[in-house]
């Protein structure tokens, strides 16, 4: 990890690696279309159910 | 078949972006290392079948592998103060942070978090073939030793553990490693030894302060004071880390029982250690550490002279700032 600062006892400021940043953009998106995904699933199990239980 | 020569070894590492992101390998990633080796470790478990009384019939489970660079190298120097050199990677997966001081100083401390993950690649080869086999470590993180002797090159040796991959074929890749070679720091001599000052604290304050501690050696294994569980889950792999306190000796020339410092006078108490080198900017190196306990005094010889190797234990935080 990397840290700046502008003299000695001034406060640390991360360094921001823009690899991680591109990597946390790249799994917040798989994340999204995993809810997606999810979210398909979740009312093929609704429509399931109600298959199962007649309903309309 | 290739056959590998034993000296045409190559070592490489990149900062990867997160855990199971490898980093890309390049030839500027090469390190300038010495005394270089790689093992597997494996754990497993035995498992025997019940049967009958002629059965050999036991299945190990291979359970784990993890894979294993030491290497050494050493101490750098910023060249330019406040620019960083590459070694401050490797140091930064050792749990030593870097403070970038912008035109004045780097500083690499175990005060402030740094868990970065390497990703590593040992390649053996021989001049006449044209490809390497790739023994590549992910997630891999480490400990780092610092050793000092006057009249040697101070040298940081590590240990990286990581997930080992199966090895695989890469053309060959030759490291640039000139950089490194030209930030190397001086021989530590009498003459660019410029600061060695044990202090000792008591209730807050100064007790004694002795400024020109007469040394011949400092061991500290795991500098930086880390030590890792390995961990397994579903959805990651690699080590996990917390803080310890570990041994820091200091040998020295035994002295007067009415000197400034008498170690035996302090047994016990709290002591810091500063020591500084190098007579041009850009390559100074200022060690610190701010809490050490001594704990053990052991007679030994610096030449034909009687010294005393001063034992502690460091429980505060450790910093290498090059200026």
């Amino acid at each position: 990890m990397k840290y700046t600062r502008e003299k000695d006892g001034s406060p640390l400021v991360p360094v921001v690696d823009k690899k991680v940043e591109q990597e946390t953009e790249k799994q917040e998106a798989e994340l999204s279309k995993g809810n997606t995904e999810q979210q398909a699933v979740d009312a093929k199990k609704v429509a399931d159910a109600a298959k199962a239980t007649g309903a309309k | 078949m290739s056959k590998f020569h034993e000296e045409a070894v190559e070592l490489f590492a990149e900062t990867q972006a997160g855990a199971g992101n490898p980093a890309t390998v390049t030839a500027a990633h090469g390190m300038a290392v010495l005394e270089l080796s790689y093992s597997d470790d494996t754990s497993s478990s035995s498992h025997k079948y019940v049967g009958d009384d002629l059965s050999r019939d036991e299945e190990t489970v291979i359970e784990d592998e993890t894979g294993n660079i030491t290497c050494k190298t050493f101490m750098p120097v910023s060249g330019v103060a406040g620019t960083e050199p590459p070694a401050t990677k490797w140091l930064e997966a050792c749990g030593g942070a870097t403070i970038i001081t912008a035109g004045t100083s780097i500083e690499i401390t175990n005060s402030a978090a740094s868990s970065e993950l390497l990703t590593m690649q040992f390649r053996r080869s021989s001049s006449d073939i044209a490809t390497q086999k790739n023994y590549q470590l992910e997630n891999a993180q480490g400990v780092v030793n610092l050793e000092e002797e006057v009249g040697k090159r101070s040298m940081l040796e590590f240990t990286f553990n990581g997930n080992p991959i199966v090895p695989d074929q890469q053309a060959k890749l030759v490291s640039d490693t000139s950089t490194q070679k030209s930030l190397v720091a001086p021989l530590l001599r009498m003459n660019n030894l410029t600061l060695a000052e044990l202090v000792v604290i008591e209730d807050g304050d100064v007790k004694t302060d002795v400024t020109n501690i007469c040394y011949n050696k400092l061991s500290a294994p795991n500098v930086f004071g880390f030590a890792y569980d390995r961990f397994l889950t579903g959805c990651e792999e690699g080590f996990s880390k917390g803080a310890v306190a570990t041994d820091v000796t200091i040998t020295i020339l035994e002295d007067d029982a009415d000197a400034t410092y008498n170690p035996h006078e302090h047994k016990g108490k709290i002591h810091a250690f500063y020591r500084k080198f190098g007579n041009d900017a850009g390559k100074q190196n200022l060690l610190t550490m701010d809490k050490l306990q001594l704990v053990e005094i052991t007679p030994t010889t610096v030449g034909k002279w009687v010294g005393q190797e001063l034992k502690f234990r460091n429980r505060g935080t450790t910093s290498i700032l090059l200026t």
